[in-house]
């Protein structure tokens, strides 16, 4: 029941999304310049907005496993700090090239990734404080890269660190399919995840080889980070509130939280991105901003409400 | 309510202009400054300015003492200035250089009157007030023809999309300058309505204002880029494009008048393309 | 009858310096091995020495293989640890970490819950529990690990004197169906009810005197030996050792 819901809200959210924007196109009956509007430009971008929604939400929910913190988020061991970093290191070296955002936000993302591997042996605790200090290093450096960055750079910069699904350089179809494959590879480990909330030492005593399992872990949730934020910068909140709010509607396990969590990030994303689009339209606000102003709100609520 | 604006500003100044002595040594901090003490002849006068007051060529030449992220109050001093020339006070360093006792001179128009009214002042600081009377009346002349040129088209017939940068693609709203300038060139900014100063817009919303013209502010980008992108989504033959040095519609200064005129050639001369004069 | 757990001479670190060494003990099937000794002695240690958790020098045989050859998920089949109550982050309920203990998904965890009286609880999140209901659970998970060998670190924390007696009951009852049980245990009382072995962990092996001692039951649980132990007064009174609380009531 509650499933069908879910899945009638994911279908209602997507023609919504479709259908709202500067004018309201009924999307099953669209013709000349509104077809054009409607399927090349606001059909890309809301599935590129749901793949994406949906990779963070599921780095979320690993994250927070992976660390025994619920108060992880992809962003938290740096990763983001990196890939902005890179990102603006690109625009720095070849201003006009188009792709040079997305590569320098990739090869960013996993100098990130690779610096806090080496910490990956170490407990759950010390580990997230060496990322959380890594983090704390690239801003930093993202601090400095900005001030050096010529002013015409500076529009790119800002409007990619705010996330911005308007001109993704990824292809739609490769995002979706990372969907799938990212949401395969979690549910394949996800009698493992439950494991794990009990915790290292009776997931070890139950079998599972720990060691191996945050290393594969954290590369998945790393990997799918980086894919989120090379295509659609860096987009707040939807990893920490999502996995948080499924646990709520559909319990603890893995096999519910996971797909749950796939499909809610899309949502709360497709969401927020139609919201940036409609709300002072013609013109358009970043859309990072909207999950924060949305995700906030919703995960105070979560605290207040959840016994501690 | 210009008037009164003017009245205001001559008022102000009216004991300056009575009793200091010319500044001798200037800081130009922002390049439509330095364009204006130049167009007056007070190039003399200027002993230091910021990394993008690039004209005329000679200007580059000029000591830098900053850029866009503030000024380097050490070297400003070592230049020994009367006074600096600012657009924005809030710019690090500025409040620093007042407390040295270095006068700061604000100039930010927001439109040709008192781009006008700005260049007179600077006549008056400097002691090039004939000069800068001459400017100010050659402009008003070329402003008239221009406003005249306009008006025998009606207003408003020419829709223009002013690519103000193009990723994130960003125009100029309501309040800009840009819209001003626009509307005197005898066209229509589609984005007018929206109440910002450089709104993020979509392909979509481009798409719906069916612009008749696209203009390129040509900074480093490539016009033949941007014309393959927007024939795609507007259809090839349906908008026309022109790129205009940026510089000639950025800064509120000498050279504005000139921008306006490449503007108004653009809107109404189908067979320009790209205009850019150095 | 070959030993199941066989421990020679081994030494087990804590965070860097040694809290328990040279020790050799056999664990057979059927007894039950209780460790005694003060506050950070090292018996939690050892017990996740003898669960493969944290690493041992010298030898840990486990059916006659070393304990650190065995593939994870082969030492679950064979060793089952209860200790810490996990975490409560993440809103597990008790039905769902009782079938995490499970091995086999088809067991049915309603029945070890009512044997465990934690049937009532089996839809809350773990994190509205007290200690003592969440002691509880982690006993029922135990009860379905159906391992060769269990290790128990102080399994009836937290419990009340009617759960305290349930848990002694239970652990006998296990033992004597062939379970091998090591357990950490503070209370006298309860030791002397189950105890066939003893393990004595005085926790100075840092200082390079003191050590650990491993024998029956009847030889070492003695007033003189527990009094030394503890550095507190036992005393015997009848049949039973009690703690001289060093008060009485007019």
């Amino acid at each position: 029941m509650k499933w069908l819901l879910f899945g009638l809200t994911l279908l209602a959210v997507c023609v919504f999304g479709l259908a709202v924007g500067q004018q309201w196109i009924n999307p099953f009956d669209a013709s000349g310049q509104d077809a054009v509007i409607l399927w090349e430009l606001r059909l890309p971008r809301l599935l590129t907005a749901f793949a994406v929604g949906g990779l963070l939400a599921l780095a979320g929910a690993w994250f927070q496993v992976l660390l025994g913190n619920p108060l992880a988020e992809p962003y938290v061991l740096g990763v983001a700090g990196s890939a902005s970093a890179g990102a603006v290191s690109g625009l720095m070296l070849m201003p006009d090239s188009a792709w040079v955002m997305s590569i320098g936000a990739f090869i960013g993302a996993w100098v990130g990734i690779v610096c806090v591997m080496f910490f990956s042996h170490l407990g759950a605790n010390r580990m997230l404080l060496a990322g959380v200090v890594l983090a704390a290093f690239w801003s930093a450096v993202l601090a400095l890269l900005l001030a050096l960055l010529p002013e015409q750079g500076l529009f790119r910069a800002f409007s990619w660190m705010m996330g911005d699904l308007s001109h993704s350089d990824l292809p739609v179809s490769l995002l979706l399919l990372a969907w799938v494959v990212a949401l395969v590879c979690g549910l394949l480990l996800s009698r493992s995840l439950d494991v794990l909330l009990l915790g290292e030492r009776h997931a070890e005593a139950l079998g599972i080889d720990v060691k191996r399992l945050r290393q594969r872990l954290l590369l998945l949730a790393s990997a799918v980070t980086a894919l989120a934020v090379t295509a659609a910068g860096t987009i707040g909140f939807v990893g920490l509130v999502i996995p948080h709010l499924m646990r709520l509607l559909f319990g603890s396990l893995h096999r519910a939280v996971l797909p749950a969590s796939a499909i809610g990030g899309g949502v709360l994303l497709m969401l927020a991105d139609s919201a940036a689009r409609t709300v002072i339209a013609p013109a358009e606000l970043p859309v990072g901003i909207l999950t924060a102003i949305i995700g906030v709100p919703v995960f105070l609520f979560l605290l207040l409400r959840r016994p501690t | 309510m210009k008037y009164f604006r003017l009245c205001c500003t001559v008022l102000c100044l009216w004991p300056g202009m009575l009793s200091a002595a010319p500044l001798e040594r200037i800081l130009a901090l922002t390049p439509h400054a330095c364009e204006m003490l130049y167009a007056i002849g007070a190039s003399a006068n200027i002993v230091g300015a910021v990394d993008y007051c690039d004209y005329p060529e000679s200007a580059t030449h000029l000591p830098r003492v900053g850029g866009y992220t503030g000024i380097n109050v050490e070297a400003a001093l070592r230049l020994h200035p009367d006074a600096a020339i600012v657009m924005n006070r809030n710019v690090k360093g500025i409040t620093q250089l007042e407390k040295m006792g270095v006068k700061i001179i604000s100039s930010n128009p927001v439109d040709f009157e008192a781009v006008f009214q700005d260049i007179l002042r600077m006549g008056a600081l400097t002691g090039h007030e004939l000069k800068a009377k001459a400017l100010v009346h050659k402009q008003r002349l070329s402003l008239e023809r221009i406003r005249h040129f306009s008006n025998q088209f009606g207003a408003d017939k020419i829709r223009v999309f002013y690519e103000l940068w193009h990723d994130p693609i960003m125009t100029a709203g309501g309040p800009s300058f840009i819209t001003a300038l626009i509307k005197e060139a005898g066209g229509y900014n589609i984005f007018a309505d929206v109440g910002l100063e450089t709104p993020h817009v979509n392909v979509e919303a481009v798409i719906r204002a069916h612009p008749d013209i696209i203009i390129i502010p040509l900074e480093k980008r490539n016009l033949k880029e941007r014309q393959v992108f927007w024939e795609h989504w507007l259809g090839k033959g349906n908008v026309r494009f022109a790129a205009i040095n940026p510089d000639l519609l950025h800064r509120p200064g000498p050279r504005l008048i000139e921008g306006l005129e490449l503007l108004q050639q653009a809107l109404h001369d189908s067979s320009v393309l790209v205009q850019s004069r150095p | 009858m070959s030993a199941l757990l066989e421990l020679e001479q081994i030494a087990v670190e804590r965070g860097g310096s040694a809290v328990i060494s040279d020790l050799s003990c056999s664990i057979h099937a059927g007894e039950i091995t209780v460790v005694l000794g003060p506050n950070g002695a090292g018996k939690s240690s050892l017990l996740l020495a003898m669960a493969g958790l944290i690493p041992v020098t010298g030898r840990l045989e486990l059916n006659g293989k070393i304990l650190e050859t065995y593939a994870r998920a082969e030492l679950s089949r064979q060793v089952a640890w209860q200790g810490s109550l996990p975490p409560t982050e993440f809103g597990l309920t008790v039905k769902q970490r009782l079938a995490l203990a499970a091995a086999d998904p088809a067991i049915d965890v309603e029945i070890t819950a009512t044997e465990m009286d934690v049937a009532a609880l089996l839809s809350r999140p773990l994190g509205e529990l007290s200690s003592g209901e969440r002691q509880r659970v982690e006993l029922a998970a135990l009860m379905l690990r159906d391992t060769p060998v269990w290790l128990l670190d102080e399994p009836t924390a937290h419990l009340d004197l009617k759960h305290q007696i349930h848990c002694i009951t239970m652990l006998k009852q296990q033992a004597e169906a062939g379970r091998a049980i090591v357990t950490v245990l503070h209370d006298i009382q309860q030791a002397m009810a189950i105890a066939d072995f003893v393990i004595l962990v005085d926790g100075k092996c840092a200082e390079g005197q003191g050590g650990t001692a491993y024998g029956e039951a009847a030889d070492l649980l003695n007033s003189a030996t527990l009094s030394e132990l503890f550095d507190a007064p036992v005393v015997e009174q009848g049949d039973v050792l009690i703690a001289d609380y060093g008060v009485t009531r007019e």
